[in-house]
């Protein structure tokens, strides 16, 4: 099995907020997060596989990129993400480990003949999320 | 679960000894690194934490608790401390392998409610770096 893992940047605000919970509440739970502000997240996407015989390629670069461009980064770059993707609108808290999951499910199965084996997000450069899929 | 990861560093001083052995011994294990006065590292540190996201939000915000961790539990330890002395342990030698579990002992208790401690990783220099995940056994992670 090879892992094959390319890296992608995408420019990013959020904020931190559970409108269950008070203001009070928030501040406590998410601190300075609660107001708007923003990161330059790099994604790092892992898929295994084996090398096709023909191409020597687990998946090819140019494949990977554009289905990960249309599946997850033309939909995050340069977003507000409470407002701008659908998922973080219904209540979902943009955290950088519930952005991986949702990184995992759109782009799981969606690249033919590679199964997604790490979705890796760093919200700067002393914290990141590691996604597996919902076994691990 | 997602896996979460915080980085930060601290600067040490150490010096590679074990009283137990002579000089001679000393020298032949650990070369410059026994030499008297020690020498300093600046160390990162990458703690790994589990945390369940199942549901529609983060059960804990990892960030938070595992930067607290840090900054409350490990810092005011180990930053610009002696390593052979931080951990109150006689005659500790100070490897990066020992220094890496005994900083997994130390937040080990500290670890909120609904996480859980994956990883703890030290890099000494830009050459050297050590992982420790507890116990002697590999953990149900996927292998890449």
């Amino acid at each position: 099995m090879l892992y094959i893992t390319r890296k992608m940047h995408f420019c990013a605000a959020h904020r931190l907020y559970d409108d269950s919970l008070s203001p009070e509440e928030n501040r406590e739970r998410f601190g300075e997060c609660v107001n708007l502000h923003g990161h330059s997240y790099v994604l790092e996407v892992t898929f295994a596989g084996n090398p096709d015989e023909k191409t020597g390629m687990v998946v090819h670069l140019s494949e990977l990129d554009a289905i990960t461009k249309e599946r997850v980064v033309r939909r995050l770059d340069h977003k507000y993400l409470n407002e701008d993707v659908d998922v973080f609108r219904r209540d979902v808290v943009p955290t950088v480990e519930m952005l991986a999951k949702y990184v995992w499910e759109r782009l799981e199965g969606a690249v033919p003949g590679a199964r997604l084996h790490q979705v890796r997000i760093h919200e700067d450069n002393l914290f990141y999320a590691d996604y597996y899929g919902k076994e691990y | 679960m997602v896996y979460l990861t915080f980085a930060s560093s601290f600067n040490a001083v150490h010096r590679l000894w074990n009283r137990d052995l002579s000089e001679e011994e000393n020298r032949a294990i650990y070369a410059e690194c026994a030499n008297p006065a020690g020498h300093g590292h600046q160390y990162r540190l990458e703690v790994t934490v589990a945390a369940p996201v199942g549901g529609r939000r983060p059960v804990v915000i990892a960030r938070g608790a595992v930067q607290r961790l840090v900054d409350e539990v490990l810092k005011p330890k180990l930053h610009h401390a002696d390593m052979n002395t931080a951990f109150g342990i006689d005659n500790f030698i100070s490897t990066g392998e020992n220094v890496t579990k005994l900083i997994w002992r130390l937040i080990q208790p500290e670890i909120n409610e609904g996480i859980t401690l994956v990883s703890v990783r030290v890099i000494e220099t830009h050459k050297n770096s050590f992982t420790y995940r507890g116990g002697s056994e590999e953990p149900a992670l996927p292998s890449a």
